[in-house]
């Protein structure tokens, strides 16, 4: 493997194996060097865990914090798949706690909070590391600590007995893991890292067995002596909050790193605005925390993580694709801002809607009433300006064009997509972009199926795509204004129920789910005129070609020529912000993701 | 004397039979003194790694179990897991495709109305007594785990959704820790030992393994019967089998157990 490329990378040297695959040091046409994590082949024939991993991988990218190892990326080489980390130069705590033992109370305290701090960022965010352990902790030559491995352990320890990766280190695994009907969430974690805590301040593990059997025993029956037993320097309220962390019962222990953090306290010993941390050679270093004060905003910040995942999402979306040809997306942070062009949501009274069944592709298509709606927002300058919009009635399907229905077409027609023309099609890994081979509308990500996703959207779809199914359909995509009028209804929300923010019962966004779901799933989220999934689950192609600035007060219907047409929605990935319903992206007509599907309308039937 | 049967299948979701086994049965020379070796492995890992594993786990045993003269006959088993789980990581060493391969493996060896047996992982060894069975090897798995420390019933750990992760195997650490019998089984005419590993186990019930024995009898039908029955119940996994019956305890043998038995129960 030494000088072999993968992807990008020059592999340099080997860092080691791990349960999931093997680990090298490379570094990157750029010059960067990073820790590449080369999947095992075995690990890659469970697809499930595979499929898993990939939705989590979106979410991993998001994390951005200084006391996490960052997942840059995640791609496919041939038969290999590559999760390319930072490379973190330092040493593992269990080698560390090996070779010193205990440690001095001070550096053991500042490695606590640092990784509990770390631990509740990535908990906000929505997730869990279920792998805790010293080795999954890295000290660095400054006394940082940095957490390792998020999401991927997991991968090996849903393997099977076919992979000899199975082998379980029940060491630091919580009681309730031992009971396959009890939910894993984040006190589990939590007792997993008081356990590390113990090793760490006593230098030895809180039982004495070995045998597998009778550690679960421990684990499950047996209370710790408590560790200031064994540290002369551990104040009691230190002591105790590691014995409440390491409860039998979860509900017993703290019920967030937060929690736990704030019950073990202050370092007094450091000053308020530096922290003097010991190296490994006893040489202090005096860092200032302002900079990893402003890294560390994320998890300070009590806003909903929804709007805090904003910026990452967006940024990770769209900068590689649109900054670089010139966009023009000015992203605002606070998410805001947006509200100020928006006239509030009256509270108007549902229409009485006109529901009919096209005879085509037999879709569910409801009659929008001719008339004025508010078109546009304030908040980035590509939404701008707000207009009243006058349009003709016309017929808008209610639910995205599902799997099924393009199938349909398909048989009928014999149509090849652009995606399975090139043979690939765009998939977003990690934060990047790629071009994954196989990846078509039947294999959305060029890993799973859609067997089984009838009445799911179609997506990986380009803009050719969703026009030749609307020609077959004797219908057309619809004008971005027809888009969103229908979304936004008479009055200008927001989004498509209004002006309040989304949440897991309106939408699919925000990674919630990792994958696009039913059509016909959120209810509580359709639009003023009963349309569903208008934010959130998969963008979706409207006719007009991509322009800026005002538009024709009636019926507009986009610029004559042009490059890119114009996306609507947001998608399963996007935050908060992309799934407002003024929000406007726009792409090549051949490019096509599986981020991607549309919906037709049609002025006549 | 004992009469031995043995099958192998690759089952109906797999796409390589990763099972290994083999026996020896000396009737001369100096190997006869070391008894009849019979030892069955079930290898894991993708690109064939667990073929190669349980191939070598199970040659090198065998070869290691006869080559040492000297030490008793557990100390001969041990040695002989050791020297597989060394030759093991050794060979996965060389490839890159090989380098997380590894196996289970569970060995018997019968001398005269004796029997021994050392263990790792999953893979089974019963003895089939009429109409009982019972297991001597003890499971080194997770849920055998849960088991011992009264998290889960065993009936509970037959649909555990994690039954297929093992606890410890051959060809992972450079340390190994072996199962051994303390004290060697003493064998009577008509018992029979199954080794099996889990695509037999976990696919075909104890009272159907009794059936199968108490219907075909002889060794090598018991066997092929076995795998039919784990294939009819889907065969989700590979399926080895190897029986040996005993079929025939020296009139020495006879007198000395009585003699045992007298003096055991006189105490």
């Amino acid at each position: 493997m030494i000088d072999q490329k993968m992807g990008d990378y020059t592999i340099s040297r080997s860092l080691g194996k791990g349960g999931f695959g093997s680990v090298w040091k490379a570094e990157s046409s750029e010059g960067r060097q990073v820790a590449l994590k080369v999947l095992h082949p075995q690990v890659l024939e469970n697809q499930k865990v595979v499929r898993k991993f990939f939705h989590e991988a979106m979410i991993l990218a998001k994390l951005d914090h200084p006391g996490i190892c960052r997942l840059l990326e995640f791609f496919p080489d041939g038969d290999n798949y590559a999760i390319v980390m930072e490379y973190i130069d330092g040493t593992e705590l269990k080698d560390i706690l090996r070779t010193t033992g205990k440690l001095p109370f001070d550096q053991g305290f500042s490695i606590a909070k640092q990784t509990l701090d770390a631990f509740q960022y990535a908990h906000n965010n929505g997730i869990l590391h279920r792998d805790i352990k010293p080795a999954n902790i890295m000290i660095t030559g400054n006394g940082d600590a940095k957490i390792m491995d998020f999401g991927i352990a997991k991968m090996s320890s849903t393997a099977s007995h076919d992979t000899a990766a199975s082998m379980l280190s029940i060491h630091y695994v919580p009681p309730e893991r031992f009971d396959k009907n009890s939910e894993v969430d984040a006190r589990s974690d939590l007792y997993s890292l008081a356990l590390v805590f113990y090793e760490i301040f006593t230098g030895g593990k809180p039982f004495e067995a070995t045998e597998t059997s009778e550690i679960m025993f421990w684990h499950l029956n047996e209370i710790p002596d408590p560790p200031e037993k064994y540290c002369e320097d551990m104040p009691p309220h230190v002591s105790n909050a590691i014995l409440k962390a390491l409860e039998k019962n979860p509900d017993d222990r703290f019920n967030d790193f937060k929690e736990f953090s704030d019950a073990l306290g202050h370092d007094d010993a450091t000053p308020d605005d530096a922290t003097v941390i010991m190296d490994t050679t006893g040489k202090a270093y005096e860092k200032a925390v302002t900079a990893a004060a402003q890294a560390r905003q994320p998890q300070t910040e009590t806003k909903p993580a929804g709007k805090k995942l904003f910026i990452p999402i967006v940024a990770a979306a769209v900068v590689v694709l649109v900054l670089s040809i010139g966009g023009y997306f000015v992203f605002n942070k606070s998410g805001d801002t947006a509200g100020d062009t928006a006239t509030a949501q009256t509270a108007a009274k549902p229409p009485k809607l006109e529901e009919i069944t096209h005879p085509v592709d037999k879709s569910k298509m409801i009659l929008i009433p001719k008339g004025e709606f508010i078109m546009g927002s304030e908040a980035y300058s590509a939404e701008q300006p707000v207009q009243t919009i006058h349009l003709n009635k016309y017929y808008i399907d209610k639910y995205l064009v599902t799997n099924k229905q393009f199938q349909k077409f398909v048989e009928k027609t014999g149509y090849q997509t652009s995606a399975e023309k090139n043979g690939k099609g765009m998939v977003r890994i990690g934060r990047r972009w790629k071009e994954v081979e196989g990846a078509s509308w039947k294999q959305p990500d060029g890993l799973s199926s859609i067997d089984g996703q009838d009445d799911h959207p179609v997506s990986q779809v380009s803009y050719k795509d969703a026009a030749s199914y609307c020609k077959w359909a004797k219908k057309n995509l619809p004008t971005e204004a027809q888009w969103e009028k229908a979304a936004r209804g008479p009055n200008g929300g927001m989004f498509p129920w209004g002006d309040s923010e989304p949440n897991d019962t309106m939408a699919n966004f925000d990674n919630i789910v990792g994958s696009t779901t039913p059509v016909t799933k959120y209810e509580k989220g359709k639009s003023f005129f009963s349309i569903h999934d208008m934010a959130g689950n998969v963008y979706q192609w409207c006719r007009d070609w991509y322009d800026t600035g005002e538009r024709k007060p009636k019926n507009p219907t986009g610029p004559k020529t042009g490059e890119e047409r114009v996306i609507k929605g947001g998608s399963f990935v996007e935050g908060m912000e992309s799934i407002r319903s003024s929000n406007r992206d726009r792409y090549e007509p051949s490019y096509s993701s599986f981020l991607f599907g549309f919906r037709c309308a049609c002025e006549d039937l | 004397m004992v009469t031995i049967g043995a099958a192998t299948h690759i089952g109906q979701e797999k796409k390589e039979n990763q099972d290994s086994y083999a026996f020896n049965q000396p009737e001369r020379g100096p190997d006869s003194a070391k008894g009849t070796f019979l030892v069955l492995a079930d290898g894991m890992g993708g690109h064939s790694g667990g073929k190669h594993a349980s191939i070598i786990a199970v040659s090198v045993a065998m070869a290691e179990y006869y080559r040492n003269r000297s030490d008793s006959i557990p100390v001969s088993l041990e040695k002989a897991f050791i020297k597989a789980n060394t030759e093991v990581i050794k060979k996965s060493q060389t490839s890159e495709e090989l380098k997380d391969m590894g196996s289970t493996l569970v060995a018997v060896v019968i001398i005269s109305d004796k029997m021994y047996f050392a263990n790792v992982g999953d893979s089974r060894g019963y003895i089939i007594d009429d109409n009982n069975i019972s297991q001597f090897t003890e499971d080194h798995s997770f849920v055998a785990s849960l088991v011992k420390a009264g998290a889960i019933t065993e009936e509970e750990a037959l649909t555990h959704p994690e039954r297929n992760i093992i606890t410890r195997a051959i060809g992972l650490k450079p340390e190994l820790k072996v199962d051994l019998s303390e004290q060697p089984v003493i064998l009577k005419e008509g018992q029979y030992i199954i080794l099996c590993c889990d695509g037999l186990h976990g696919s075909v019930s104890n009272g159907e393994i009794i059936k199968i024995v108490k219907k075909y009898k002889k060794p090598g039908y018991i066997c092929e019967k076995l795998v039919d029955k784990a294939n009819e119940n889907g065969g989700p996994d590979n399926i080895t089998v190897m029986t040996a019956m005993i079929d025939n305890i020296s009139l020495m043998s006879k007198l000395k157990n009585m003699f045992l038995n007298f003096t055991r129960s006189s105490k």
